[in-house]
């Protein structure tokens, strides 16, 4: 069984997870951006700090939420290593063909890639301590402005649940079929960069084949239920959001100012 | 091409930390030119044992001898593996993907070394084997076959390597009497014809009226296993459920409660007819 | 008669060569366990999709507790007076949790807010499924999975029920637990369609229609049509073992007093007939 790249929910009755989920998503939103401004030490030692400070909140162990962190590290290392190599190529501390070798860049390289992690430990900070009915709740709420410029929202949001929970089913379904072409032969590990991008083909194909007939069948399967369209349907029950969500929102959103006000 | 199974174990790790035990020390062999059947609740291994035998899975401890190589040794040849056996999963039909059936077909046969006649003369061969006309089907696109017709396609696919061993997971799964009843002459020719069959089922009677020997599981463990009659002989004193027994023996069983006793060795319907034929014309009736 | 259908036909293709359905009348009374039994292609899933407008009437008149098919006004209202469970237990899932899932059919009918908590618990009761509200469907096993897809279902109090070969994709123990609520909710008076090419499934009904290559051979009791040979071989269905065993017995001398069609009444006429010794 392969796990998704962010962490899995884990039920809890921390402060985090008794947070609004679209207060924790625009928190995330205004995190990122705090992290991105972070220019100085200082900078980094706050949001390094409210970083430890949230995992304690969350009462998760540390060890799931950097674990998934660990699978990206080849992506990391190529990160790191794109900046350290052609960042900078005037001032080379040592060069050869294409590749300069600069401080700046090995600065920027580790700058990025610091970036990346926090970024990923906020995200799975986010998806473990939220089910994914709420992410998806408040996602439809967030994007809810938009059906002023004309967006489908009610049908953008259905689209997403029904999408999430058809993540599990495909998933197992794609290593099935995997299984199936190997067991006739097929070969996913071949050296060539085009070959192995053809290898996926007996992979792809099916796989598309397979969710186009399953929203077929389910489509048919809704409107068995009296589906009609989203909009004349039952509302979700819209929860008031309280003071630790307001504080949440506010201690984001001053942090998001140091940060820029430190830049200058 | 025997196979031996020594001790074979296979656990893995579910992403809540759990880790699961599918096999525990599972140890039997399969002669050459058998038809094996693998009888079992869901969850019982079924799957795992058959993914471990096609190399698909490597086991968390134990041997798999095929032909006295083990398979998952070192150096062991994984291509001529993937020749020598054939595994048609549930739902084959999902697995298509080419243009042209021909090529589907021809997928499996790309790594095998054969040459380009080699591959054609197969390809040609699996599709009549399972009753198509070769060049009425060849260029027609497998995806606007009918569910049937792709289902012989897909296995055409796994045919076409002319494999020694064909191992099948719930062939007749879903499938309406008719299917049922072809699919399982096929299997049972492909059988005769010399292949080592291994068939995991649900399906009690299919397994009790084609197989000759019988692997049971239960929980990862191999409780029972010898010739088909004598494990559905067992089955019937060893089991107080009813899985596991055929309905010739649930109506044994049952006619025994009402004060008919017929002779426990009776397993399919045939014997059970000829049982009461002699009972109830004995004395003359009817 | 809650459901009745006269001369209806189905074509695929609109250019009219092949028919899915053909000239079939269809009468259905309420409370009745109907078993609509063929093989692959013989038109059964097609025929139930009339009865819901989940495809459209092309031919013919068919009318669902007194409500016209064809009237588009009245299809959200025969669509909750008339339930379907589908064969694949995964594709019909909305929802990663079970509880809002059955809640999905109770939405689209705009039931207040309120009142969804209550009808959701109700449901997941008669699929004796209690205590499984927050789990993800896709942890279930099969025979689960149709039991919280038939809540869904069940959670917007239909009179019919349609079950479109709802086993055919489960293991024995699945099946069972389906079909163990089936017999459950035809005794609390619901009418009950079962669609499958599992012959041990019709034993049981009230009325069996027996179809064909889109036409319906034969409308039935059990008893009719389990037992008749030629009918059941033109269908291409096999009859049950005890009516197999009744006509081999029957061939070697030995008279059985009726053709049994369960394992039980087989059991009970041949005790009956040693008895006679």
């Amino acid at each position: 069984m392969r796990t998704l790249p962010t962490g899995q929910y884990i039920p809890g009755h921390s402060l985090l997870h008794k947070l609004d989920a679209r207060v924790k998503i625009l928190c995330l939103m205004l995190f990122i951006a705090a992290i991105i401004g972070a220019a100085s030490i200082w900078g980094y030692t706050l949001v390094l700090v409210t970083i430890a400070g949230l995992i304690l909140l969350s009462k998760l162990p540390i060890r799931s939420v950097v674990g998934s962190i660990r699978r990206m590290g080849l992506f990391l290392l190529v990160i790191f290593m794109m900046n350290a190599l052609f960042f900078d190529q005037e001032n080379p501390l040592a060069s050869w063909w294409i590749f300069h070798l600069s401080s700046g860049g090995m600065k920027q390289g580790f700058s990025v890639v610091g970036n990346v992690v926090l970024i990923l430990m906020l995200g799975n900070l986010l998806t473990m301590t939220t089910s994914p009915t709420q992410v998806t709740t408040a996602l439809e709420s967030l994007i809810k402005p938009l059906a002023l410029i004309g967006v489908p929202t009610e049908e953008v949001a259905m689209i997403i649940s029904v999408a999430i929970q058809f993540i599990p089913t495909l998933m197992a379904e794609t290593e099935s079929i995997k299984r199936a072409q190997l067991a006739r032969g097929a070969r996913f590990e071949s050296k060539k960069l085009t070959e192995r991008a053809a290898s996926f083909i007996p992979l792809v194909v099916p796989i598309f084949i397979s969710a186009i007939r399953r929203a077929d069948e389910l489509a048919l399967a809704m409107e068995a239920r009296g589906y009609r369209n989203a909009k004349n349907r039952t509302k979700r029950k819209k929860e008031p959001l309280v003071l630790h969500d307001y504080s949440a929102l506010t201690i984001s959103a001053s942090i998001c100012l140091i940060q820029f006000l430190l830049l200058r | 091409m025997s196979i031996t199974i020594e001790n074979l174990s296979y656990s893995y790790v579910q992403h809540s930390g759990e880790k699961i035990a599918a096999l525990k020390g599972v140890s039997c062999s399969i002669e050459v030119g058998d038809f094996v059947g693998i009888m079992g609740p869901t969850g019982c291994g079924k799957t795992t044992l058959l993914q471990l035998l096609a190399g698909l899975l490597s086991p968390t401890s134990g041997h798999i001898y095929l032909h006295g190589e083990d398979i998952n040794a070192k150096g062991y040849d994984r291509n001529s593996l993937r020749q020598t056996i054939g595994v048609v999963f549930q739902d084959p039909e999902y697995q298509l993907f080419a243009t042209t059936v021909e090529k589907d077909v021809a997928f499996g046969l790309k790594h095998s070394g054969l040459c380009r006649d080699e591959i054609n003369a197969n390809v040609k061969w699996a599709l009549e084997t399972m009753g198509f006309e070769f060049e009425k089907i060849r260029h027609q696109s497998p995806l606007a076959l009918s569910g049937g017709e792709k289902r012989r396609v897909a296995i055409a696919g796994v045919l076409a390597t002319k494999p020694k061993i064909l191992m099948f997971d719930e062939p007749i799964a879903g499938l309406d009497p008719y299917g049922r009843q072809s699919f399982l002459q096929f299997i049972t020719q492909m059988n005769q014809s010399g292949t080592t069959v291994i068939m995991v089922s649900h399906n009690i009677e299919a397994l009790c009226e084609y197989t000759r020997h019988l692997l049971v599981l239960e929980q990862g463990k191999l409780i029972d296993s010898g010739a088909t009659r004598d494990v559905f002989g067992r089955r019937k004193q060893m089991v107080s459920s009813a899985f596991g027994q055929t309905e010739a023996q649930k109506i044994v069983t049952m006619l025994s409660e009402g004060a008919l006793a017929l002779s426990p060795a009776i397993v399919t319907y045939d014997d059970l007819l000829s049982a009461l034929k002699q009972e109830l014309t004995r004395g003359g009736m009817g | 008669m809650i459901v009745e259908g006269k001369q209806i036909c189905f074509s695929y293709d609109l250019g009219g060569t092949s028919f899915a359905l053909q000239n079939v009348d269809l009468s259905i009374a309420q409370g009745e366990f109907v078993t609509i039994l063929g093989c692959n292609g013989s038109g059964k899933s097609t025929l139930v999709k009339q009865i819901n407008a989940l495809l459209p009437l092309q031919q013919g008149e068919l009318t669902v507790a007194q409500i016209d098919v064809r009237n588009e006004q009245d299809v959200w209202l025969l669509r909750r007076i008339c339930g379907m469970v589908f064969q694949n237990p995964d594709n019909q899932f909305v929802s990663s949790v079970v509880a809002e899932d059955i809640a999905f059919g109770l939405e689209n009918y705009e039931v207040p807010r309120r009142e969804i908590p209550d009808r959701v618990q109700a449901a997941l009761e008669l699929v004796e499924m209690e205590g499984y509200e927050q789990r993800a469907p896709n942890t279930l096993s099969g025979g689960q999975k149709q039991r919280v897809a038939l809540a869904g279902v069940l959670a917007l109090e239909p009179e019919i029920i349609i079950f479109d070969e709802a086993t055919a994709m489960l293991d024995p123990s699945g099946r069972q637990e389906v079909i163990k609520i089936m017999h459950k909710l035809h005794k609390a008076g619901k009418t009950i369609i079962a669609i499958t090419h599992y012959v041990e499934e019709a034993v049981t009904a009230d009325k069996i229609i027996l179809m064909h290559q889109g036409r319906v051979l034969s409308c039935g009791k059990p008893q009719a049509i389990l037992t008749n040979l030629e009918l059941m071989g033109e269908a291409g269905m096999m009859v049950p073992m005890p009516v197999r065993l009744y006509y081999d017995l029957q061939q070697a001398g030995v008279h059985l007093n009726r053709c049994p069609l369960t394992d039980e009444e087989l059991v009970e006429e041949i005790c009956q007939l040693r008895s006679k010794t």
